[in-house]
């Protein structure tokens, strides 16, 4: 039970990162952690009202979280006050601190070959070697999962753990016992993987 | 200054509290700088740096030192910024940084010079 909830906690913490580090939070949809971000490349180009490019060591940061990759392009809504879709590509990282939805503390660190974002379907992609790892600020429990494509829905919290013919790893780490950890189930996104 | 898009699409005005020119004709270099660029259906964009050259035949504006371009939710701060009036295009180069601020107010301050030419 234990493990179902870290989890779930887990998958909302992938999606979270995800979606929240790629692109403000989409109005008519979840809110997420990144009300405000900051893009630093080597080099940038685009137009006024986008798209726009970045390109050598890119690093997106908010809220605690960086997300670091090769290059970015990011297309913007017309009046220009959030992202329509984001593209990602080349070693995404992504580290920093997470909060869920039951305000447990997570230091997390993951990484895939690329990431997207739509806005209009409402769904943050990784793709590539995804992998994530998430340690409990106060436990300490890990939590790690591997995958090859993480699909978020923004609208619905739901989430899909793919990896073609080969069956989706995760594994669970508890602390050196202790004194008992509170058990009270918190209310995480509801998460859904296949193979 | 301003120049006007003789298909209407944009009008870019600039101020600055010096301005210098080669010739009638330009290129213009005006420090510091301040600028609003308009483009018909879209947010308008406003636009500081330390320099800028205004060259008014290829329409390409060159800002340097400082530079700060805001329109929408973002801002774009960079060290040397070349902006083509006609395409949009924009190139950004070395220190830059783009922060998106979902709420700001945007580009929404107006030039005192708008009808200076």
């Amino acid at each position: 039970m234990k493990k179902l909830l870290a989890l779930s906690v887990l998958l909302g913490m992938v999606a979270g990162v995800m979606t929240a580090g790629l692109a403000a939070a989409p109005r008519q949809t979840q809110r997420m952690a990144f009300r405000s971000f900051t893009v630093e490349g080597a080099s940038l180009q685009g137009a006024l009202q986008g798209p726009w490019e970045w390109a050598g060591s890119v690093t997106v940061k908010g809220s605690g979280l960086t997300l670091t990759c090769d290059s970015l392009k990011m297309w913007l809504t017309p009046d220009g006050r959030d992202a329509e879709r984001v593209e990602a590509s080349g070693n995404i990282r992504i580290a920093g601190r997470y909060v869920a939805s039951d305000k447990t503390e997570w230091e997390v660190k993951g990484q895939a070959e690329s990431a997207s974002y739509e806005r209009k379907a409402g769904q943050g992609v990784l793709k590539g070697s995804v992998s994530f790892e998430a340690r409990n600020r106060s436990t300490g429990a890990v939590v790690s999962a591997a995958a090859g494509k993480l699909t978020y829905d923004v609208k619905s919290r739901r989430f899909r753990f793919e990896r073609g013919e080969r069956p989706v790893r995760m594994e669970w780490q508890e602390p050196e016992p202790q004194a008992a950890a509170g058990e009270a189930p918190a209310e995480g996104p509801q998460g859904e993987s296949a193979k | 200054m301003k120049m006007v898009d003789p298909g209407g699409r944009w009008t870019f005005q600039a101020e600055a509290e010096r301005m210098e020119a080669g010739s009638v004709h330009g290129p213009y270099t005006l420090t510091p700088a301040r600028a609003r660029y308009e483009e018909v259906g879209r947010p308008p964009a406003l636009m500081s740096a330390e320099r800028a050259q205004i060259d008014q035949e290829s329409r390409r504006v060159v800002f340097e030192g400082e530079v700060r371009i805001s329109s929408g939710g973002w801002t774009l701060e960079a060290d040397r910024v070349e902006y083509d009036l006609d395409s949009g295009e924009v190139v950004a180069t070395g220190r830059t940084k783009w922060t998106f601020s979902e709420g700001s107010g945007g580009a929404e301050e107006s030039l005192s010079t708008d009808e200076a030419d």
